[in-house]
């Protein structure tokens, strides 16, 4: 039988299938059955061991097959070598099998690979099939065959006719906060336009009524807001309660609805503590949710399909993943296409380096700390995407920096002059490749867009592949990344300060001065010069460098910031500005901080665009009593008690549990009280609190977690006020004045002069 | 993110702290003008940690060097400007 749609979900079956659904049409999705298993790899130094190793009965009894074949199997390897392929019988017990055979023998004997790629992604690897993709798939000798009638490169691909549905629960919560022992109120499902509310008859009743609507709807993708964390496990929890757990189908599949084993894990990474709950799956519809997902809250459904689409991994793993796992996803991609095996544990090693080689190294980016004060007239120069560009350019991976093959390669790192390979494409550029590529089409699009809707979608796009980029450097010198090494991310620090030096120089040659550079951004500034003195140098400065700058534009005014603990040193990144066109940039303060409370953030940004609206510095000193008045008027409305509590929330993140913390501070004071009410809280968690009585010796005095606001919390009205004065004097000082609370004397007060404006 | 040794800037601060007792020894006018000093340090990080010393007080001791230089030469020029 033949089908023509969308590939929506897939996921492993009874052993030895994989479920594919396809969207057919608005109304039909239809489950289909290949049959096919993944395969671990398995190599060892000695052929005789590997042999051995064949003839091990239990091995063979889970074994689909054991074949010898050719794979590189190290991503340094220029020539493959003889390993054996595992095809396992049930997908869902690769990990153990390969585990079993690692510790057959001393750790290190037998190198595993492709055991913990995904079975779903290796099957759209080796099938070359992606999420989304439109393809026609035909039915015969039990398995499928695939045409695929779509493009991963493709900018322009018709959305699929996905019907999507949002379903909330509403609890009748005995205390402040719910638990799985409340009953439901009601359960809203919200779809193709309407709502259907399920509040009337007994619990059981309700979660009847529930499955019901949703297998009537029969959505693609459901939507909820904390279902990985409590809203399905609760749902769960309900039904054994009323003893209709068996009726709890929610998928597609007939099967009931599975809870993972655990709760979630807390871990380390990029210098904090952070939390993930285990997913909740609904086979044959793709669970999204909100509060779990990067991708969909980030760069919305447009971004999140193309995430999918790209990086080749299912839509529900896509809207769980980080953009490390996605970028590992499509890395992946390409090393199955050229027979290179992933690695389960990695062990690339640096090269070796000395001390000194070592201090010349490990350096970043290049900064040019900013000059701080207020200017008219500086202009803004971006390098497109750097670091990936470099990496593909320069063709900067893992593999190719200081490789074996080409010693006296003319492809040199700056600095270090370490040779980078000239006869292959490392696995990195061939993965930036398409990223950089698709997401500079997608620029062009966007800016050619003809409606609201078209350059949303663009734009959601486009942004998708930025996080991949902006990823793709980090991963190089992750020593969790299958093919990250150190060597290869120094290169692209070594190329960045080498580029950014050279566009200085090109400016300073034609007469423009400095005033801040970051990594991939120049702010330079000439006394008289126009936008079209700023395009000329652009173009001089990507003939000197060979890579693509683009001119952001000319700002009316820019304040670069000085640093808050010490006022006479500058701050890399921390400015605003108005651009010509009266667009704001704004970098570092208060109101892009994801701690600050939405209404500092609303009144910093409401001082600005007064600001924004001035042509120059001098007509911005004059609307300076304007944002005063903005100050005064937030403050007033906070000493009477007019703000929500909600507008004043905090959020901050635990970097231990509850018990832990010694001092009182605000987060421990919240994290407590919230314990007390019985909320399991784990490290890397935030918590969202508004101030109480700030003075208090009590620590559960001193705050009110979100979660437990009533109609009688009361917030620290003194303590808002001095914590909206401090935003708002940031955005005052550089036009010289400063905000004190409205109740402590003159609104308005000079600021301290800095001794440093005349040392640049 | 992939970084072995410390970074410049941090090791400037690390500096700078051991030096907080001589500072504290200073009178209280003294203090300001050796917090100043110190600032160049901070000023001036890139340059410093583009020279990758493995001596650390060089591009410390360079920094601060190089801000009074630039002092001096600002101060010289203003005298040639009042003179003429």
């Amino acid at each position: 039988m033949k089908h023509l749609g969308w590939i929506l979900d897939l996921y492993p079956g009874e052993p030895g299938e994989m479920v594919v659904w396809l969207k057919e049409g608005p109304n039909r999705a239809t489950k289909l059955v290949d049959r096919w298993t993944p395969s671990f790899y398995v190599a060892c130094d000695s052929k005789d061991d590997l042999s051995a190793l064949v003839r091990e009965e239990w091995l063979t009894s889970e074994a689909e097959r054991l074949t010898f074949v050719a794979r590189y199997a190290k991503v340094t390897d220029t020539e493959r070598s003889e390993v054996l392929e595992v095809k396992v019988r049930d997908a869902k017990e690769m990990v153990r099998l390969a585990a079993k055979v690692e510790r057959s023998k001393p750790f290190g004997f037998y190198r595993i690979y492709n055991a913990d790629v995904s079975p779903a992604q290796t099957y759209l690897y080796e099938r070359d099939l992606f999420p989304l993709a439109y393809c026609k798939a035909k039915e015969s000798g039990g398995g499928l065959e695939w045409q695929l009638q779509d493009d991963v490169w493709s900018c322009d691909y018709p959305p699929p006719p996905l019907i999507t549905a949002t379903l909330r629960v509403k609890i009748d919560k005995e205390g402040v906060l719910p638990r799985n022992s409340d009953p439901i109120k009601e359960i809203r499902i919200k779809a193709k336009g309407k709502e259907r509310l399920i509040d009337s008859g007994s619990e059981g009743e309700k979660l009847r009524e529930m499955v019901a609507s949703l297998k009537e709807v029969d959505p693609d993708i459901l939507f909820t807001d904390g279902g990985d964390s409590f809203q399905f496990s609760y749902l769960a929890a309900r039904a054994s309660e009323c003893n209709v757990y068996d009726e709890l189908v929610l998928g597609r599949d007939g099967g009931k609805l599975e809870l993972p084993s655990r709760a979630g894990s807390s871990f380390f990474s990029y210098g904090r503590i952070q939390y993930r709950p285990s997913t909740v799956w609904l086979r044959g519809r793709v669970h999204v949710d909100v509060a779990n997902s990067f991708s969909v809250s980030e760069v919305g459904l447009d971004g999140f399909y193309e995430l999918s689409r790209t990086c080749r991994m299912p839509l529900h793993t896509s809207s769980r993943a980080s953009i490390g796992r996605a970028l590992s996803s499509l890395q992946f991609y390409h090393a199955s296409k050229q027979g290179l095996l992933v690695p389960w544990k990695p062990t690339l090693a640096e090269h070796f380096k000395s001390r000194l080689e070592l201090l010349v190294a490990d350096r970043g980016g290049f900064i040019f700390e900013p000059r701080m004060g207020l200017y008219e007239g500086v202009g803004e120069l971006d390098y497109a995407a750097l670091f990936p560009n470099i990496m593909l350019k320069k063709n900067i991976s893992g593999e190719t920096v200081r490789c074996d093959c080409c010693p006296d390669s003319k492809n040199r790192v700056p600095e270090l002059g370490w040779n980078v390979c000239e006869r292959r494409v490392g696995i990195v550029p061939q993965s930036m490749q398409i990223v950089v590529g698709k997401r500079l089409r997608y620029k062009k699009l966007k800016a050619e867009a003809k409606s609201e809707e078209e350059r949303a979608k663009y734009d959601g796009r486009q942004m998708a592949l930025k996080w991949i980029g902006v990823t793709s450097f980090g991963y190089l010198g992750f020593n969790n990344a299958k093919f990250g090494r150190i060597d290869a991310h120094i290169a692209v620090c070594a190329w960045d300060r080498k580029i950014l030096l050279d566009s200085a120089r090109v400016a300073e040659a034609k007469g423009f001065r400095v005033i801040h550079g970051i990594v991939d951004s120049l702010w330079v500034r000439k006394e008289g010069a126009t936008e079209g003195d700023y395009l000329e140098l652009r173009e001089e400065v990507e003939r000197a460098t060979g890579f693509d700058l683009s001119f952001e534009g000319m700002y009316r005014w820019i304040a670069f910031l000085p640093s808050k603990v010490n006022p006479f040193l500058p701050v890399a990144n921390r400015y605003f500005g108005a651009y010509r066109s009266g667009e704001l940039k704004v970098r570092g303060i208060e109101a892009r901080r994801h701690d600050t409370p939405p209404l500092f953030t609303k009144c910093q940004m409401e001082m600005l665009s007064v600001l924004a609206k001035a042509s120059g510095v001098e007509e911005a000193r004059r609307m300076v009593p304007d944002c005063v008045s903005i100050f005064e008027r937030y403050a007033q409305a906070i000493l009477r008690a007019e703000v929500e509590a909600k507008e004043l929330v905090i959020s901050r993140s635990l970097s231990k549990a509850p018990s832990e913390y010694v001092s009182d501070t605000l987060e421990a004071s919240a994290a407590t009280q919230l314990e007390e009410a019985g909320v399991e809280l784990h490290p890397g968690q935030s918590v969202d609190y508004v101030i109480a009585d700030y003075g208090s010796k009590g620590r559960k005095y001193r705050t009110v977690p979100a979660g437990l606001l009533d109609a009688r919390s009361q917030y620290g009205r003194r303590r808002y006020v001095e914590l909206l004065a401090e935003a708002c004097t940031t955005v005052l000082e550089p036009f010289g004045k400063s905000v004190v609370p409205a109740n402590r004397g003159p609104a308005i007060g000079p600021t301290q002069s800095s001794l440093v404006d005349r040392r640049f | 993110m992939g970084r072995t040794i410390p970074s410049w800037r941090m090791v400037v601060e690390a500096e700078l702290t051991k030096l907080k007792k001589s500072q504290d020894s200073l009178r209280t006018e003294d203090k300001a003008i050796f917090e100043d000093m110190l600032n160049q340090c901070r000023l001036y990080a890139s340059a410093a940690g583009s020279m990758a010393s493995p001596v650390k007080e060089i591009p410390l001791v360079m920094s601060i060097l190089f801000a009074q230089h630039k002092r001096l030469a600002e101060l010289d020029q203003q005298l040639k400007t009042i003179t003429t």
